[in-house]
């Protein structure tokens, strides 16, 4: 009993002290749903892209209007502290009180839709409406209801005094105007800088008011274009107004409160952290493969012991002030993590980004990897994407700049890789590119790895699902855009991930793609990974050499 | 000689058939630093009717050109009245800095283009969403 024993008690007290061994033992992705492999003629050892994008047909998923639909709850709640029930019903309030009115009939949504995307457009007004009709119906000059219009324009005109002055300025070089040019800016921004105090209106509709009868002469002379005259000014001040209450209400606090709830579940918190610590386990790994010495390595692996998802946290109660009826987010000075304001665009982006550990005066940076929350989004449905994001993040960090950066210079050790990447057969890499295509490299180092543990009729699929990311960034058409810091799409997935010499063992690919020459380092993951169980305490292997399953 | 005259006309009323308006810049914005160099231009056309387009030119590279519709050009015009005006004329005691690091520079009709600075956190913020939302129409 004690003989059969002792082997089994050896094999344990082996995985525990070594460094390698969680990585081994824990199968991270076996306990994940693999999507059927994509059904397309594409051969994925030859084009992953073509492979793996087939069936991504439009780059607007069912991610980004899911993201869509958080982003308008969140300026709901916002301005639920305002008396409104709906935010596109707020957007029309704000609108009413300058006097600028949809025509009826419109739905406040089409005024969300723009407040979202930055434009104005599929919102008619009620004014020009109006405006239209007459103009249509009347058989004569006497007719049409010239006063009726140009009054529109006075309200239209103080709704958005920048485009009045601007607007005016050129209208007066061949009009008679009451004021000179400058008179008219000087009397304009003195009322501009009323804005949001009660008289403001009252002053605007005064200065405009002045210009009723020039318009009038203007317009007798070529009524047909007048409504849509007005159309355009109508459109400007709709532009202006909404786009300041978004920015207002989406840095309001029930807003920012409202979007990280509904992002940040404990639940999802939870699972991004499991995958965030099984991707830096491989890369930890990695930092063996890639022969660092002795020293260099203990840094490393200390660092990425301390490096963190970073997670936002609500501002404090005194980063608030009161502002439009609203406690408003007020970071000061640029800082480029303000994610809030301008319509929370920054919950509609798919990124990732790796931040260095830094000191800046007093303040410190933990080194971390920013996950943007739409990503979480992605990992509900594929957790694949995430793994493989994870890994190219994690990845940065022995990167040949930041690596330096970092005080431990592994960028001797890339040469060679790198040397491969830049060639001809392979993707032609430059120069700027260098931190991107390793961070690729190391992910596709991890991936194989993780794949390797599936079944092999599982690992093409689920080599899609993590590269559904690249797809989406093109809409599935590759395109060669060869410039940036990161190699266009296509490169990335069939002249990196596709060509990696670990992913094509555990494809049972050829060695070389006839596309792209496969790069990689004399010692991978997936062997270090395979040595290891296969080797020393004689424990069972989960690996085999061509990466199947035992 | 007269098939040289005639040869002629047909060439001179073609280039006076042809030449097509000079387009007006509306708004533009310009962003150069170490990453990127990218050039914004939205521009109204009027042969015809008028037409709108956004001009995207990424450092050397062929420039751009992706249609607009009226609104589009109109609040993309409009925001960049709004974070000049908001600048020059709203600006709070505490943002007049003493120094400028050119973040982009930026001109709406009838207005000069002017260099928007980092230290100027409002102007960059709203300047920087201009952009990401010309960055959004230019890769439709």
């Amino acid at each position: 009993m004690a003989k059969k024993l002792t082997p089994i008690l050896l094999a344990a007290l082996l995985c525990f002290l070594s460094p390698l061994a969680p990585a081994q033992q824990a199968c991270t992705v076996c306990s994940w749903e693999v999507p059927s492999a994509p059904n397309t003629s594409a051969d994925p050892c030859e084009d992953l892209a073509a492979y793996a994008c087939s069936s991504t047909r439009s780059p607007i998923s069912r991610i980004d209007v899911r993201a869509d639909e958080i982003r308008v709850q969140a300026l709901t709640d916002g301005v639920a502290a305002l008396g409104y029930s709906s935010f596109g019903e707020a957007l029309v309030g704000q609108l009413n009180q300058v006097g600028v009115e949809l025509r009826e009939g419109q739905n406040p949504a089409a005024l969300q839709g723009a407040a979202l995307a930055g434009w104005v457009t599929g919102v008619e007004f009620k004014d020009v409406k109006d405006c239209a009709d007459n103009l249509r119906t009347s058989t004569s000059r006497a007719e049409f209801r010239m006063e009726e219009h140009i009054e529109s324009f006075v309200k239209a005109y103080a709704a958005h005094l920048p485009s009045f002055v601007e607007g005016m300025g050129t209208f007066c070089q061949s009009m008679s105007c009451p004021m000179t040019p400058i008179e008219l800016r000087r009397a304009a921004v003195d009322i501009y800088r009323l804005q949001g105090t009660p008289e403001y209106l009252g002053k605007a509709r005064e200065l405009t008011g002045q210009f009723r009868d020039i318009l009038q002469r203007y317009y007798e002379s070529a009524p047909g274009s007048i409504c849509n005259d007005l159309n355009q000014q109508l459109t400007a001040a709709t532009a202006s107004i909404i786009r300041g209450f978004t920015d207002t209400v989406s840095a309001s606090r029930h807003t920012i409160e409202s979007i990280l709830g509904e992002y940040y579940t404990s639940e999802r918190r939870a699972r991004a952290q499991a995958i965030f610590e099984a991707a830096r386990s491989d890369v930890k790994d990695f930092v063996a493969v890639l022969g660092a010495d002795a020293p260099t390595r203990a840094q490393v692996l200390e660092q990425y012991d301390n490096m963190r998802i970073h997670w936002r946290e609500a501002p404090s109660e005194s980063e608030y002030t009161p502002h439009q009826g609203l406690q408003v987010y007020d970071p000061g000075a640029f800082n480029p993590d303000d994610v809030y304001g301008f319509g929370l665009t920054f919950f509609t982006s798919k990124n990732a980004t790796y931040s260095p550990g830094m000191t800046i005066g007093v303040s410190e940076h933990t080194e971390s990897i920013d996950i943007h929350p739409v990503m979480l989004l992605e990992m509900d449905e594929n957790p694949f994407l995430l793994l493989q994001v994870m890994a190219h993040e994690l990845g940065h960090k022995l990167g040949p700049q930041v690596s330096r950066l970092n005080g431990h210079d592994l960028s001797p050790k890339w040469e060679e890789l790198l040397q491969c990447f830049r060639g001809a057969g392979s993707i032609r890499m430059m120069e700027s590119q260098k931190e991107e295509v390793i961070s690729d490299y190391i992910a596709a180092e991890v991936m194989a790895r993780h794949l390797a543990q599936l079944p092999k009729e599982q690992r093409l699929g689920a080599l899609a699902a993590a590269s559904q990311y690249s797809c989406q960034a093109e809409g599935g058409l590759p395109r060669l855009n060869h410039v940036g810091s990161h190699p266009d799409d296509y490169l990335r997935l069939s002249g990196i991930y596709g060509a990696n010499p670990s992913l094509r063992r555990v494809l049972s690919c050829e060695k070389d793609s006839t596309k792209f020459k496969s790069c990689g380092l004399e010692d991978s993951l997936l062997d270090a990974a395979i040595s290891s169980q296969q080797g020393e305490a004689g424990a069972p292997s989960s690996f085999d050499r061509s990466g199947g399953v035992q | 000689m007269r098939a040289i005259f005639f040869l002629a006309f047909i060439f001179m009323s073609a280039s006076l058939v042809a030449a097509p308006k000079k387009p007006t810049t509306l708004m533009q914005v310009r962003v150069s630093n170490q990453k990127v160099h990218h050039s914004y231009a939205v521009q109204k056309t009027t042969d015809s009717k008028p037409q709108h387009v956004l001009v995207f030119k990424d450092g050397k590279k062929k420039a751009q050109k992706v249609p607009l519709t009226e609104g589009q050009a109109i609040s993309l015009l409009t925001h960049a009245r709004d974070i000049l005006w908001e600048r020059d004329y709203r600006r709070k005691p505490a943002a007049a800095q003493k120094t400028c690091r050119e973040y982009a520079k930026l001109g709406a009709t009838s207005m000069k283009p002017s260099t928007i600075c980092y230290e100027d956190a409002p102007s960059a913020r709203q300047t920087e969403r201009l952009l990401n939302i010309l960055h959004g129409l230019a890769k439709r």
